[in-house]
């Protein structure tokens, strides 16, 4: 597909029907470069892992596609899908019995999700285990600059009956009471991944330079820092002494990422593709350009969404990380979408009664979550990394924790499963499961994918047997 | 007052490093037995909604098998005492006890739940380490620097406990955080030195010394060093570290780098410590029980607790003399802090988090039914609660100016919003009120809108408002498959939302809970979704009366606001928990009952002023006190 070449110059173009959009890195001149690294034996791109999580359920009657493995005929709510759907897998039937919370639908609901074990029922948040997505992330992630990145939309709001505010928030736990902290801001969130350097393409075979930084008063200053921290710890209890560790582990990657910097100041990966990059100019005013009111956050949705997906495109093409979450908003979350003609609240919406009208707007949200997503697919399929597509090379997550709002159920959950798994999953397929299979067998197929081998996680009974 | 309480409660909640321990248990003329007198009462009158799986409201009473698990789950019985005392529980259609079995019943609960022995129940709670949360490192940030610069905006939002964001335990960091608070820190100094820069002389109070004749610039360094870290880490800094910071700035100066810049990079390293970034308290290894908390420690508790801002320069002096452990200096300086324009930290991040209106900038009403808000609208709302809780603060009112008052705080668009003639331009000022429709916060816009849906009011949600946040009694969550409420019409067509909420409660599972919100909820119903005075909808007359469960009528928002002022004391003791949640940056234990209770009391005495429960909390125990952690 050419599609990509001709959009590369087109960035941030408005009322066009093209949305604000960053600018892509060109994937044209890498293509020699791949066929170039093929040549010497190059390795294989590895896969990505990512989880997408909607919030209130959806309306599952225009989700649910008809019975039988076909998707020929997409449900309303897919249809956005049509154009990627040979890379899609929608799974029926899962459950995510964890989710339970004692009197509460939404907190368990987020929080839980990818935790597989049940939350503590606290206004300090405890769910039951680091999620899914961080335990790949401590296996897959120490080789990129960055081990994870967990995305959001919205900020969140405090808990109901008893739960934290939190668990509302994040579907993403470093460990049981860490939630993964949430980038929220596109501005922001570009700056922490790409530091100062412009993103590079990765090169995989590429052997990693040893040498070791000079010391400078600036890596002095962290040495410094962790000598501090270190005396502190001594005097400090048990639970202290705990925190501190949290504070000094941040500060290793501080100190990774400034040492990387000092060696290469194009990207960890090594020289072989500084000069195949001829659009490296194109982000260099990117932050001025592509946020318009200096604060980083877009006025518009659709806007705000595209840039995050982006962002998790791009960290993606250019091995910055290698796994991410994203929330296109916090569970419960009552944000209106007046452009789409759904004003009202979306989680009143979900509590539709079966009345028509709401149904109609709970189904205009969700459709549009999935027209969001669908285009960040399509980008990721547009991507050439070698024989594949970026698409080929991801495996994503697409749900809820809550089926039907209206009853807060947390079986019959949306699921979808979307990208190659590098070659490992056959899409175009709809995957119709005993009723209930723990959604934690799913994970497991997942983190399978990305080379993380786990006997069982969570509330899991088994693998799937049908994803490839 | 007689208060006292078993001796097991002690064990049960940990309190043995508190001296003096339990010496002299309290005694009763005539202990109730709970296994004679009691149980089989509960579980005449209780166990058949509230025992199981599914309990009704989420009350199991039936899981707590003996008097020290009810005293250990305190706040489930003192509700229960509640409800007993006002004759709301059993409810109607359940069978009643006689009024000898419910006085035993209240009597039993009072012995074991609601007395409190508050001389021997001295406790700090478990000590924690606080991190600054975002504002709080802003605020920290312009006090260090004079610069506005607002970095952690844009930070990793910090986690919500208890409807807060400064709560010590939630307060995790992960490497995310780190590398923010890197960038932040460069960026930081980077503003330092273009300000510093042209000027020469602003802003003096970082670089407040210069290199000169008289003055190496090695000592120029070391004392712009020694007197930022002072202020950043809230309390002297040691030599060895401030000679250890010289290292870098020797460094740097190797590397070429000027003076000012040299100085940046140390500068980094104290933005960058986690003394800095972190409140960390000091320990006294050698005691054995809780120990007065350390004077600079006293100061950052006071000064984050109403300011969000690292303690000034005379709070500091008076911790270095150690004055400010003494009670009446400590109060003296509350007072001085509550009247302070830094208080202003206090409106926003307690009264706004508290009242759910921090964030309502993020509240999007329906364009189209409402085409003249706007975000200037929105600020203003947000503005008035803040200068009505600032006029407060400044004057030393009561605490029921919140719920009602003959004044408020407006601009002109607000002023048009509510329909008040003769308020001109963006500015705000007080203005006087001729009735009852505005006054307080709980009637203002801000409130309003932010409790409703953005095309529509929601009254159960407001009523619930009302009920959990502001009298602490929120309603039970709903029960899982909720019957739908399906969409009723009848001949006449579709029938109101009264109606329809009317028949909602019609069944029993439902009225439990919503007879408590919907009520209070329909007081409001004068107030649109964004908060707009109205006297009809769609032609119909608003009704805007109600029965409360206890069956006091009423008409109206005036109404409503008088029953909540002749409820005062709930609504103070509702502020006070979550006053003292926010002060002590955890959840509250047995122990801080003892301080709410006493918040209460003295606030009562001082004619509900806001300051004294301020005052109260501040002097407290747990606040002037901390015990070791656990090595």
């Amino acid at each position: 597909m050419s599609r990509s070449a001709k959009l590369s110059r087109r960035t941030l173009l408005r009322g066009t029907g093209i949305a604000l959009a960053l600018p892509w890195l060109d994937s044209a001149a890498p293509r020699a470069a791949w066929a170039k690294a093929a040549g010497s034996g190059a390795s294989q791109a590895p896969v990505r892992l990512a989880y997408f999580y909607v919030p209130n359920g959806v309306n599952m009657n225009d989700w649910r596609p008809q019975d039988g493995e076909s998707l020929d005929q997409l449900p309303k709510i897919l249809s956005p899908l049509e154009s990627v759907k040979e890379n899609v897998v929608v799974v029926s039937n899962l459950a995510a019995e964890h989710c339970n919370g004692k009197s509460a639908g939404h907190e368990p609901a987020g929080g839980g999700f990818l935790t597989g074990v049940k939350c503590k029922h606290s206004e300090e948040p405890e769910v039951g285990a680091a999620s899914v997505d961080q335990v790949a992330a401590r296996e897959i992630g120490l080789g990129t600059p960055v081990d994870s990145i967990a995305m959001g939309i919205d900020p969140g709001f405090r808990g109901d009956h008893g739960y934290s505010g939190t668990y509302l928030s994040h579907i993403s736990w470093r460990s049981k009471t860490t939630p993964a902290a949430l980038e929220l801001n596109p501005k922001q969130a570009f700056e922490r991944l790409f530091r100062d350097a412009p993103p590079q393409h990765p090169h995989w075979d590429a052997p990693q330079e040893q040498r070791s930084a000079e010391p400078s008063a600036e890596s002095s200053v962290l040495d410094l820092v962790r000598e501090d921290a270190r005396d502190l710890q001594r005097r400090l209890g048990f639970e202290d002494r705990r925190k501190v560790e949290e504070y000094l582990d941040g500060l290793r990657s501080v100190e990774r990422r400034v040492d990387a910097a000092s060696r290469d100041s194009y990207s960890h990966h090594q020289e072989a593709f500084k000069d195949a990059v001829p659009e490296r100019d194109g982000f260099s005013n990117l932050l001025e350009v592509a946020i318009p009111d200096g604060r980083g956050i877009p006025e518009l949705y659709a806007d705000h969404v595209n840039l995050m997906l982006d962002i998790m495109t791009l960290s993606f093409q250019t091995d910055t990380t290698r796994v991410a979450s994203f929330l296109f908003s916090n569970e419960k979350s009552g944000r209106s979408y007046p452009e789409i003609d759904a004003p009202g609240s979306h989680h009143s919406s979900s509590h539709h009664r079966k009345e028509p009208k709401y149904l109609d707007q709970l189904t205009r949200i969700n459709t549009h979550h999935m027209e969001l997503f669908a285009r960040m697919l399509q980008r990721m399929a547009d991507i050439r990394e070698g024989e594949r597509s970026l698409l080929d090379n991801v495996v994503i997550l697409y749900g809820s924790g809550l089926s039907d709002g209206n009853k807060h159920n947390h079986d019959d959950l949306p699921v979808l499963v979307a990208g190659g798994g590098g070659g490992t999953i056959r899409g175009g397929r709809h995957l119709k499961l005993e009723q209930k299979t723990p959604i934690c067998n799913l994970y497991l197929n997942m983190l399978d994918r990305v080379g993380v081998d786990l006997k069982s996680f969570g509330d899991s009974t088994g693998r799937l047997g049908q994803l490839s | 007052m007689n208060r006292c309480l078993p001796l097991l409660l002690a064990a049960v909640w940990g309190l043995s490093v508190v001296a003096p321990a339990f010496a002299q248990p309290g005694k009763h003329e005539e202990e109730l037995s709970w296994d004679r007198n009691i149980r089989g009462l509960v579980k005449q009158y209780c166990y058949r909604c509230h025992a199981g799986d599914q309990p009704t409201g989420d009350v199991d009473l039936k899981a707590d098998e003996n008097p020290r698990m009810i005293a250990a789950n305190r706040a489930v019985w003192l509700r229960a005492l509640e409800r007993l005392q006002d004759g709301e529980m059993p409810p109607e259609d359940a069978k009643q006890p006689s009024d000898k079995d419910r006085d035993l019943l209240v009597r039993f609960l009072k012995q074991t739940v609601s007395e409190l022995d508050c001389e021997t129940l001295r406790d700090p709670g478990r000590p924690r380490i606080r991190r600054l949360n975002r504002v709080e490192y802003d605020h920290s940030i312009r006090y260090l620097t004079g610069l506005d610069l607002r970095l952690g905006e844009t930070f990793s939002p910090d986690p919500d406990s208890y409807g807060f964001d400064n709560i010590a335990d939630s307060l995790t960091l992960t490497p995310a955080q780190v590398e923010q608070y890197h960038e932040a820190a460069k960026k930081c100094v980077s503003a330092l030195l273009e300000q510093q820069v042209p000027s020469g002389d602003e802003p003096a109070s970082v670089f407040f010394i210069k290199p000169s004749e008289d003055v190496p610039p090695r000592q120029a360094a070391q004392q712009i060093l020694q007197r930022f870290a002072r202020r950043a880490f809230r309390r002297p800094v040691e030599d060895a570290y401030v000679e250890r910071l010289l290292r870098i700035y020797d460094m740097a100066i190797d590397e070429g780098q000027t003076h000012p810049q040299a100085v940046g990079q140390s500068l980094i390293g104290v933005l960058l410590s986690p003394r800095f970034l972190m409140r960390i308290e000091q320990n006294q290894p050698d005691a054995e029980y809780a120990y007065p908390v350390d004077p600079f420690d006293l100061a950052s508790r006071l000064s984050f607790f109403l300011w969000s801002a690292p303690p000034d320069e005379p709070l500091l002096k008076l911790a270095e003399t150690g004055e400010l452990s003494n009670p009446d200096v400590l109060e003296q300086q509350t007072r001085r802090m509550l009247i302070d324009p830094r208080s202003r930290a206090l409106a926003e991040n307690f009264f706004g988090q508290w009242l759910q209106i921090r964030e309502l900038q993020s509240h999007k009403p329906d364009a189209k039914a409402f085409p003249q808000f706007d975000a200037v609208l929105a600020t203003a709302m947000q503005e008035e609660v803040y200068q009505i809780v600032g006029d407060m603060l400044q004057n030393d009112l009561s605490l029921t100016t919140l719920i009602d008052a003959d004044f408020t705080h407006l601009n002109e668009p607000l002023a048009v919003h509510y329909g008040i003639q003769g308020v001109a331009g963006a500015d705000f000022r007080k203005v006087g009120l001729q009735d009852r429709r505005r006054g307080g916060v709980l009637t203002t816009a801000a409130l309003l809108m932010r409790q409703s849906d953005p095309g529509r009011t929601n009254v159960p949600r407001r009523g619930n408002f009302i009920a959990g946040t502001i009298l602490g009694t929120p309603a039970p969550p709903p029960p899982p498959n909720v019957p739908a409420l399906e969409e009723t019409t009848s001949d006449q067509g579709p029938v109101t939302l009264r109606a329809m909420l009317e028949l909602h409660r019609r069944d029993a599972q439902c009225a439990s809970c919503h007879d408590k919100m919907d009520p209070l909820g329909f007081a409001f119903e004068n107030y649109d979704a964004i908060g707009q005075w109205r006297d009809q909808e769609a032609g119909v007359a608003i009704d805007a009366s109600g029965k409360l469960p206890g069956g006091q009528a009423f008409d109206g928002p005036a109404a409503l606001k008088q029953i909540l002022l002749d409820r005062r004391e709930a609504f103070a003791t509702t502020l006070a928990r979550n006053l003292t949640i926010y002060a002590f940056g955890r959840g509250l234990e047995l122990a801080d009952e003892c301080v709410i209770e006493e918040a209460v009391e003295q606030t009562t005495a001082a004619d509900y002023r806001f300051s004294a429960l301020v005052v109260s909390i501040v002097k407290s125990y747990p606040f002037t006190h901390r015990r070791n952690p656990e090595f």
